[in-house]
């Protein structure tokens, strides 16, 4: 459950640019229902985002309209001020990678050939296999402690083992920007941290560029270097979880009432549900 | 590079060559089963060619000198005039079929999904039963009424599904609509037919190789000639969607484009298929399986499914002839009751070897 931490590869984006994403006068909807009005965002540039917020606030929606895979209604998504939508679908895939909730890979698929399919935008059809894709996924095996089950399919491996060898083909993609949503979704707890730990590592040691939605505020609070609080539809604040989170605000966010101590181990906020059965 | 561990897992070996930069992964077990593949459909097409309808008697291994053109003249006539036509329809239309399953099979990540699911073969069958009812475009051939009522179907399946961008099950459901749809316009038009006519119609529904040649082995070939390489360029991305609409797009897959080439390919080599045939059913929706299990991919492999499906048509044409003494079968009967326990075979023993279906 430990990962090869001493053996991290070196960033593999040194000569890019850091990278630059931001929403301008965000309108994003499903159908005829609309989710989010007129949301703006600057992602922060080489840290670790976390949005958070109730049910149905529109948190995926966004990551999805971040990453390309929802067309807004108004408004655009920049990254590297270009508007995400007119840009070559794969070029978009060389600066930026996501991984979606609870994705689903074909029976009988290997690890290797998984987290190869992370080259797939550095890829022609006259070549599929380059030194650099093959350093590439090899590194990516290894930051993400997959290497000793390259060759297992991934249906035979454990809960979090599948979501490390899908984090690892995001890895292998080689994106400045990753966006990852609920990536500790359906693992217990151990495997949560594990995976958790695992960003960190992608941020600290690689310095990329991480935004992701986790439900579990705590987590979020601990992990997040810059966190977006979402309702109905809009930000209702961000900033570092220390300055942004208190009992005032998850009371008006998730209409909970709970207390707001510092985390024992971090320091970080810790929330404390209260309930109906305590006061 | 072959230092390097990912180089070397068991399954996979990597090629690179540096002028011109070109590099790949090599499967040895994929290649083993198509060189397979292909040594068994050539040892059947020469088979059936050597004991192919007619009593003119070509022994085995004079098949091959005449195809190239050697032998006495009665010989020639025998195997390039009479039997080398149809044996070349039944190739080439098993080829189609089976690569055709293999990619719908793929773009809706559904086992279950090929032509003769999906409507495309029932399309034909509805345009030629149209056309032997009303007489319409009296000079039309089953052959293009065919063609045009199975790449309509295919347009149908493919616009119908759209609701901003296709997905694989809608694919599936409404190709099953259609397929019905199709189905049940048949069999009110054959039920108001003169008899004469029903027979005809019925006649051309099982899928049959009888009386089929050269006129309809070149447009196949045509067809099969355009789109496999299109099919083969295609196969790289449509990896990427295997895992999905989002994972592929955030690949940098365009998704909706990829899909809509897919399908339309797909369905133009059935169209073509059927049109020389008539519906010969199982061997899309069984040909891609059968190679999937024997090459072990975690897809249906086109190039396999295709030589699958050629070498299951040849064979079934070959029992539909030779069987019994007195009558030919319609190969498209064969296919059925041999191809199905094959698969159920192979179903049951990939359960017991614990690797599921």
């Amino acid at each position: 459950m430990t990962f090869l931490k001493s053996r991290m590869p070196a960033p593999a984006q040194d000569a890019l640019p850091a990278p630059d994403l931001r929403a301008n006068g965000l309108k994003l909807a499903y159908d005829d229902r609309v989710v989010v009005e007129d949301l703006d965002l600057v992602v922060p540039s080489g840290q670790i985002s976390v949005i958070i917020g109730a049910n149905a606030c529109g948190k995926s929606t966004l990551l999805r309209a971040l990453a390309r895979l929802l067309p807004p209604r108004s408004g655009a998504v920049h990254l590297d001020g270009r508007s995400i939508h007119s840009m070559p679908t794969r070029q978009v895939a060389q600066r930026l990678g996501i991984l979606p909730q609870s994705p689903v890979a074909p029976e009988g698929l290997t690890v290797t050939d998984l987290v190869g399919q992370g080259r797939s935008p550095h890829q022609t059809w006259w070549r599929q296999w380059s030194s650099g894709d093959e350093n590439a996924v090899t590194e990516a095996l290894r930051a993400t402690g997959m290497l000793e089950h390259a060759d297992r399919p991934i249906d035979e491996l454990s809960g979090g083992q599948r979501q490390r060898a899908w984090i690892a083909m995001a890895v292998a993609q080689g994106t400045p920007i990753l966006l990852l949503d609920e990536p500790t979704t359906f693992l217990d707890l151990a495997h949560q941290i594990d995976v958790l730990d695992l960003v960190v590592d992608l941020n600290r040691h690689e310095g990329r560029t991480i935004v992701m939605v986790l439900h579990d505020l705590n987590q979020a609070c601990r992990y997040a270097d810059h966190i977006i609080v979402m309702k109905s539809g809009a930000i209702v604040t961000q900033g570092s979880p220390a300055d942004v989170i208190d009992a005032e605000l998850v009371e008006d966010v998730f209409g909970m009432r709970c207390q707001v101590t510092p985390d024992p181990v971090s320091g970080t906020p810790l929330v404390i549900p209260i309930g109906r059965h305590h006061r | 590079m072959l230092g390097i561990d990912a180089a070397r897992r068991p399954g996979r070996a990597t090629f690179r060559l540096t002028h011109p930069a070109v590099s790949g992964v090599v499967r040895p077990r994929l290649i083993l089963v198509w060189l397979t593949l292909a040594a068994v459909a050539f040892g059947v097409f020469c088979t059936a060619i050597a004991f192919g309808s007619g009593d003119f008697p070509v022994a085995l291994p004079d098949v091959v000198p005449a195809l190239w053109g050697s032998g006495d003249p009665a010989t020639l006539f025998a195997v390039r005039e009479l039997r080398l036509p149809r044996a070349m329809v039944a190739l080439l239309s098993g080829a189609a079929f089976g690569a055709a399953g293999a990619v719908f099979q793929t773009v809706t990540r559904n086992p279950l999904a090929s032509p003769d699911m999906l409507g495309i073969t029932q399309g034909a069958g509805a345009a030629v039963a149209a056309g032997v009812a009303f007489g319409i475009g009296g000079g039309l051939s089953s052959q293009t009424l065919g063609l045009v009522g199975a790449l309509t179907a295919g347009v149908l399946i493919y616009l119908l599904a759209w609701n901003r961008g296709t997905t694989g099950y809608r694919i599936v459901l409404v190709g099953i609509g259609i397929s019905w749809m199709c189905t049940s316009l048949t069999v009110y038009l054959v039920s108001r037919m003169e008899l004469y006519q029903a027979q005809k119609i019925l006649g051309w529904l099982v899928g049959s190789l009888n009386d089929r040649g050269w006129a309809e082995a070149r447009p196949l070939a045509f067809a099969l000639l355009l789109v496999l390489p299109i099919l083969v360029l295609l196969t790289r991305l449509q990896r990427t969607l295997l895992l999905g609409d989002e994972v592929a797009a955030g690949l940098g897959t365009p998704v909706q484009r990829t899909r809509l080439a897919l399908v339309l390919s797909a369905s133009a080599l059935a169209a073509f298929a059927t049109a020389a045939t008539g519906p010969v059913l199982f061997v899309a929706l069984a040909s891609p399986q059968i190679a999937q299990r024997l090459a072990r991919t975690p897809a249906p492999p086109l190039t396999a499914a295709a030589l699958t499906g050629a070498a299951i048509v040849l064979l079934s044409d070959l029992i539909s002839q030779r069987l019994l003494s007195d009558m030919v079968i319609p190969v498209g009967v064969v296919t059925g009751v041999l191809g199905a326990p094959f698969l159920l075979w192979q179903l049951a023993r990939a359960n017991r070897a614990g690797s599921g279906g």
